[in-house]
């Protein structure tokens, strides 16, 4: 037949082959359809031959027209590099009143203020910040806690709202926080700043404890969950989320972990596996589990996460959420570690107490360890111009382009996944990696044909929970 | 495609490679990764590359490292060839993702 193939990747499975396109539509052929598309020979009448036709991996007339619209969607994905840097993570000091058995950033000592970032540093992040081209910028705190330095967010965030008065940004902040030392004063500052509020909850008050007890007592969980609900009654119900992490000590109980969460009031959860950082990299003897362990318990989370819905509970999982818009939809998800380019220092970028600008957090996580690989200058001794548009970052970019790494470039799931060097170079000493022993790539890709095989089921549930994850509305509305 | 690995010696081994399977800079590349565990060294020849192998610790086995180079070999290859191959995206991705601050923009 005469029709013409459009740019598609592939990959054989056991009965059939998966195929997806640039923009990431995608559907599966049986053997003998597959032969027969690269064969040329599929007739108009066939089942596949529409299939192809609808999802632009072939075309039989117009041509030019399917090309514009795939090039229009393919715009529309790559859309995050249009903004430049949004995320300016901002360590306020990296003191901590958290014994976290996993701490990736190397916490210091409660009292060494030393390691509190200073006015003279904050005025100088807050400068370069406004310097970024996006309309929108989200300050987030991250730490140590960075409560024990209240003192620098409230002086960020007001020199952050004064600069925006003339750069009129669309303007957030966040503070990545333990809560414990989160007071009814604190709280009614920060109302009047719109700030949001992270923390982080393990589990179920034993699991929590066990991975994330404070440095004078074990039992923080009664202590967070309290502030959980001051930070509601002050802030706003939507004002607190929470993350998780997961240990060999809470992989075998994720259903407890969702529970949990639901009993918290919370309407999502992010299943997420130990990142190898800090002491989660020292003591993964203790702490790490097989990445297939995860896989395995993600699916099962997943699972029990679906039926929650299927009974009528609004209640999303955040990794699949972010893989299924990138699967069902054209828009990007702005989501950092799935982007590629990566999104390091294009899309987030973090500001050390010292004032080091690192391209992510988890290169501060390595810098914490002695391995500044991926610093990329500092706010008092480099204009923005040296930090962002630096020959060492440009290369690091081009490291990171998905589309031209070995097995990447022609894997059949690129369209939903990303790079990610500051890992590559963590786990393999390069950071462009060998994906045959990468533990990201494998996790990513059993996930995402986990959720594709999901959506293959058509089933009329599943297809409805997924979609009102995406949309963030209950299955009713 | 033929490569040759040859036991010389006790402790040497010669690994022979296709000039026109792989490149000198990827042979270059695999070498330098090795370059802690053995001593090594290279000779071009016109149609393949001779790749000497010399144990520096005697309990190195350097027929299991010299497979592995093979590996490694493959993988430097693919890089130089993906990245040629895709260079034109890969340029067009970089150049939008920092156009916003560019100056000349």
């Amino acid at each position: 037949m005469n029709y013409q193939i459009l740019p598609f990747r592939f990959e054989r499975l056991k009965e059939n082959f998966f195929l997806s396109n640039e923009i990431g539509e995608f559907l599966y052929l049986s053997n003998m359809d597959f032969e027969k598309f690269i064969d040329h020979e599929l007739a108009p009448n066939e089942d596949a031959f529409k299939n192809l036709k609808s999802k632009q991996i072939i075309a039989d007339n117009n041509i030019d027209t399917i090309v514009e619209m795939l090039a229009t969607k393919y715009r529309t994905k790559k859309h995050f590099l249009t903004e430049f840097t949004t995320l300016h993570m901002v360590v306020a000091t990296l003191r901590c009143n958290s014994n976290c058995s996993y701490c990736q950033v190397s916490k210091k000592d409660l009292n060494d203020a030393n390691f509190d970032m200073t006015k003279t540093t904050a005025k100088k992040v807050v400068e370069k910040i406004f310097e970024s081209p996006s309309p929108n910028i989200k300050i987030e705190f991250q730490g140590g806690e960075p409560l024990l330095n209240f003192g620098i967010i409230k002086y960020i965030i007001e020199k952050a709202e004064w600069t925006n008065i003339f750069k009129k940004k669309n303007l957030e902040f966040v503070i990545c926080t333990n809560l414990t030392l989160l007071d009814d004063k604190m709280l009614k500052w920060l109302k009047g700043h719109k700030v949001y509020i992270s923390t982080s909850i393990d589990g179920t008050k034993e699991l929590h404890n066990l991975n994330r007890p404070l440095h004078d007592i074990d039992n923080s969980y009664d202590l967070v969950t309290d502030k959980i609900e001051l930070c509601r009654q002050h802030l706003g119900r939507d004002s607190v989320s929470a993350l998780m992490t997961t240990t060999s000590y809470t992989i075998n109980y994720f259903n407890e972990i969702i529970d949990q969460y639901i009993a918290l009031g919370f309407d999502s959860i992010f299943l997420r596996s130990l990142n190898p950082y800090g002491f989660a990299k020292r003591d993964k003897h203790k702490l790490a589990y097989p990445m297939n362990d995860f896989i395995e318990s993600y699916k099962r989370g997943l699972d029990y996460i679906i039926d929650i819905n299927r009974k009528g509970k609004f209640f999303a999982e955040g990794f699949a959420t972010i893989l299924l818009s990138r699967i069902l939809t054209p828009f990007s998800t702005g989501f950092v570690d799935l982007q590629t380019p990566a999104g390091i220092a294009i899309a987030g970028v973090i500001y050390d107490y010292d004032g080091d600008v690192y391209v992510s957090d988890e290169g501060r996580m390595l810098a914490s360890v002695g391995d500044k690989k991926f610093k990329i200058g500092n706010v008092e001794d480099n204009s923005y111009q040296e930090i962002f548009n630096g020959e060492y970052l440009h290369g690091l970019i081009e490291n990171s382009v998905a589309e031209s790494l070995p097995e990447c470039a022609t894997c059949a799931y690129l369209s939903y996944c990303g790079a990610d060097p500051v890992r590559n170079y963590s786990e393999q000493g390069d950071v462009i990696g060998n994906r045959t022993i990468s533990e990201i790539c494998k996790k990513n890709k059993n996930i995402i044909k986990h959720l594709l095989s999901l959506l293959q089921r058509n089933d009329k549930d599943i297809n409805r929970i997924f979609w009102s994850w995406i949309t963030h509305k209950s299955i009713e509305e | 495609m033929k490569t040759i690995l040859k036991q010389i010696e006790g402790n040497k081994l010669l690994l022979t490679v296709e000039n026109s399977t792989y490149e000198k800079v990827a042979i270059l590349n695999a070498s330098y990764k090795y370059t802690d565990k053995c001593y090594i060294n290279i000779e071009s020849l016109k149609t393949t590359t001779e790749i000497y192998f010399q144990s520096k610790d005697e309990n190195v086995n350097l027929k299991d490292l010299a497979l592995s180079f093979g590996n490694e070999l493959i993988d430097q290859q693919v890089r130089l060839n993906t990245g040629r191959e895709f260079k034109s995206i890969r340029e067009e991705l970089v150049k939008k993702a920092f156009a916003s601050i560019s100056k000349e923009i």
